[in-house]
């Protein structure tokens, strides 16, 4: 080792180490016997687990394995993406004695052991009551994600001894769970669901141990929450109190005619803070075009709003909403309904994400002249290219009018949109970005589906290899790049082709090809 | 003003609000009291102090550390606290490798929390994305492995 390294103390690689992902750590505890015994605490501080078989390993080593058993108090976050078939269905009988069921028994006998655990991620796994009592038992948990959970009863009755018998079905005496015993700040509880074809006895939607009775919980400040027609009806009824959150998401899978489902919506935002920062999210609508024009979202406090534009024009009385800064749209449609809704939205916007059927440079016009302080433009178009000599108006006509832009993507068809594509756009300082990290991946999965319902398109591999050889200049775009600089300032990141783009740090910086 | 010697004999008048950013020269000032008395600064020498010198003026106006990221801490917060340095911040460590270490283990002697956590960031940031072997290099470690501990290490771990 360079006598320099050697010589920094112990506590400063281990601030080091903490600073590094998983993955860095995982080669630096091969490098050396120092690095070895430094690296494995901070990376104890996260587990994951997505396979059963790993799960039971890992779960070994921490009962069994003494090196471990002092380093229980180490892991802050679990993630646990582990299917677990813990019922079957066998002949007329339901049952529960699968393998799985004695893993899950070992996990979850496990966890209340990591006392510091601060964040939980429950993914395609199964939840059921008794996970209440276990969530319990971690006094510093104070973010939980629910993601597509199959929730059963597997419950004991909320007493001391959490690893007592187990009883599959719906047992009358079960006490209903005090949800204000967790003191959670964090909550995503995206969709929950039941067994198929569950019979009799299975819990449902108004279960009274059911995850959605966790949005009362009193200190929750941020709220991720999937909103269906289901829900929509709980809520009403109950019109639970949010005092403190003052940062919501609501996702709502399908948009339908369902009346309770938009009109609950603003109940809900009543009852947060009243300073509530709301992101709205569709991801599937049933509604024709002049349906659609009739629907008013009566939702105030959205700063960011996902899905089809025709619904951006939210806000009271048709009024535009000044709160909307970040819009991204997850269906194409026409230049001029594009217009015409973009025409709609006030000039504050911020961030822009939208598809068009075929390019059009008014569309980049239209940009620069409605929203002059716009730092981030995404054009996705269907069809059409972009002509010779475009990069020579893009500077001399729009880019010289945008100056705080920070990030241009124009891309043609064949980029799949993903829900987590503003993700990472705004690293540097003073920029806003969306802090939803690894999440939705159901929004990614439909708006795929989305697009390849609509063209009959399927992508495929070979789409990988695709070149849009009519971009002539693509060559030379670096030396426009340095021109813009005289007055696009801000300008980080600029992408014309699939997978491949041009980035700087800093200002003054050279532009890097990436890709 | 408070003056400071460096390891060299170099010797430097700083701004008292400067200064006192380093804990280990507060804590020294308070032990002497009112004195124009000069501080040694014994592990430090004049080339990496005049980039400590350099940090702390820029940084003289920032608010102090909090202690208090417990909980409340959203993901964005952590995110931004994890890795995000000011454009300024970024180029002060776009130095080479010996430096750095210097950097660091000046700041550790020195006490100045800001600078060793970005400091620390920096060194994060070279290790990033590299393999074993490449960090081998980059620190020149030597693999003091046995055969056996290695066979054990890379089969070895806990969270899957």
């Amino acid at each position: 080792m360079d006598p320099q390294v050697e010589s920094v103390p112990d506590d400063v690689w281990i601030s080091i180490f903490e600073l590094s992902s998983p993955a860095d750590l995982a080669r630096l505890l091969r490098t050396c016997r120092r690095f070895n015994t430094l690296a494995s605490n901070p990376l104890l501080r996260e587990l994951r687990w997505r396979r059963p078989d790993t799960l039971e390993r890992n779960l070994e080593a921490w009962r069994g394995n003494p090196k471990y058993a002092t380093l229980v108090s180490l892991p802050r976050k679990a993630v646990i993406e582990v299917n677990l078939d813990i019922y079957v269905y066998g002949g007329n009988s339901w049952s529960f004695m699968t393998p799985h069921k004695f893993l899950h028994d070992k996990l979850y006998a496990q966890l209340p052991n990591f006392g510091n655990l601060n964040e939980l991620v429950l993914k395609d796994t199964t939840i059921s009551p008794y996970t209440n009592s276990v969530l319990a038992a971690l006094p510093n948990l104070r973010s939980l994600s629910i993601i597509d959970c199959h929730f059963i009863y597997l419950h004991t009755t909320f007493e001391a001894n959490v690893q007592s018998t187990h009883s599959f079905l719906h047992n009358p005496n079960l006490h209903p769970f005090n949800f204000a015993t967790l003191s959670l700040t964090s909550l995503r509880l995206h969709s929950v669901l039941f067994p198929k074809d569950a019979p009799r006895g299975f819990p449902d939607h108004n279960t009274p141990q059911h995850p959605l009775h966790m949005i009362t919980i009193p200190s929750l400040r941020s709220l991720s929450l999937v909103w269906t027609a289901m829900r929509a009806t709980i809520y009403d009824q109950r019109n639970w109190a949010l005092p403190f959150v003052d940062d919501l998401k609501i996702i709502i899978p399908q948009f339908t005619r369902e009346p309770l489902l938009m009109d609950a919506l603003p109940g809900l935002v009543a009852q947060c803070s009243p300073n509530v920062r709301v992101v709205l999210e569709i991801q599937h609508h049933g509604f024709s075009d002049q349906e659609i024009k009739a629907i008013r979202i009566p939702l105030q406090n959205v700063w960011k709003y996902e899905g089809p534009l025709s619904f951006a024009n939210f806000g009271p009385d048709g009024r535009k909403l000044s709160s909307l800064t970040h819009l991204v749209m997850n269906e194409s449609t026409e230049f001029y309904a594009l217009l015409g809704a973009l025409e709609k939205l006030t000039n504050s916007m911020l961030a822009l994400d939208v598809c068009i059927r075929e390019w059009d440079i008014e569309l980049l016009y239209a940009i620069c002249q409605l929203f002059p302080r716009i730092q981030y433009v995404v054009v996705r178009y269907r069809r059409g290219v972009l002509p010779v000599g475009f990069f020579v108006t893009l500077g001399a006509d729009i880019l010289c009018r945008l100056p705080h832009l920070h990030t241009l993507k124009l891309l043609g068809e064949e980029f799949q949109p993903t829900v987590d594509r503003l993700k990472g756009v705004f690293k540097d300082p003073g920029h806003i970005f969306d802090e939803s990290d690894d999440d939705d991946t159901g929004g990614r999965f439909s708006l795929d589906r989305f697009f390849n319902e609509d063209t009959g398109h399927v992508s495929n591999e070979s789409d990988d290899d695709y070149e849009p050889d009519h971009i002539l200049m693509k060559g030379d775009l670096k030396d426009y790049l340095g021109g813009w600089n005289r007055y696009c300032k801000s300008l980080r990141h600029v992408q014309v082709e699939k997978s491949r783009w041009w980035e700087r740090k800093f200002e003054g910086d050279p532009w890097l090809r990436v890709g | 003003m408070v003056i400071l010697i460096t390891s060299d004999n170099v010797k430097y008048v700083v701004e008292k609000d400067v200064a006192e950013l380093s804990v280990l020269v507060k804590n020294m000032l308070e032990d002497i009291g009112p004195s124009d008395e000069p501080i040694p600064l014994h592990n430090v020498t004049s080339t990496v102090f005049n980039k400590v010198l350099e940090y702390c003026i820029y940084h003289r106006n920032d608010p102090p550390p909090s202690d208090d990221d417990e909980g409340c801490a959203s993901p964005l917060h952590k995110y931004l606290a994890s890795h995000i340095c000011s454009e300024w911040d970024q180029r002060f460590f776009d130095v080479d490798q010996a430096l750095l270490f210097d950097i660091i283990l000046a700041a550790n002697y020195l006490d100045i929390k800001t600078l060793l956590d970005d400091a620390c960031k920096a060194v994060a940031h070279l290790i990033q994305g590299k393999s074993t072997e490449e960090i081998r290099g980059i620190f020149n470690i030597v693999n003091d492995f046995t055969p056996e501990e290695e066979a054990r290490v890379k089969k070895e771990n806990v969270s899957s």
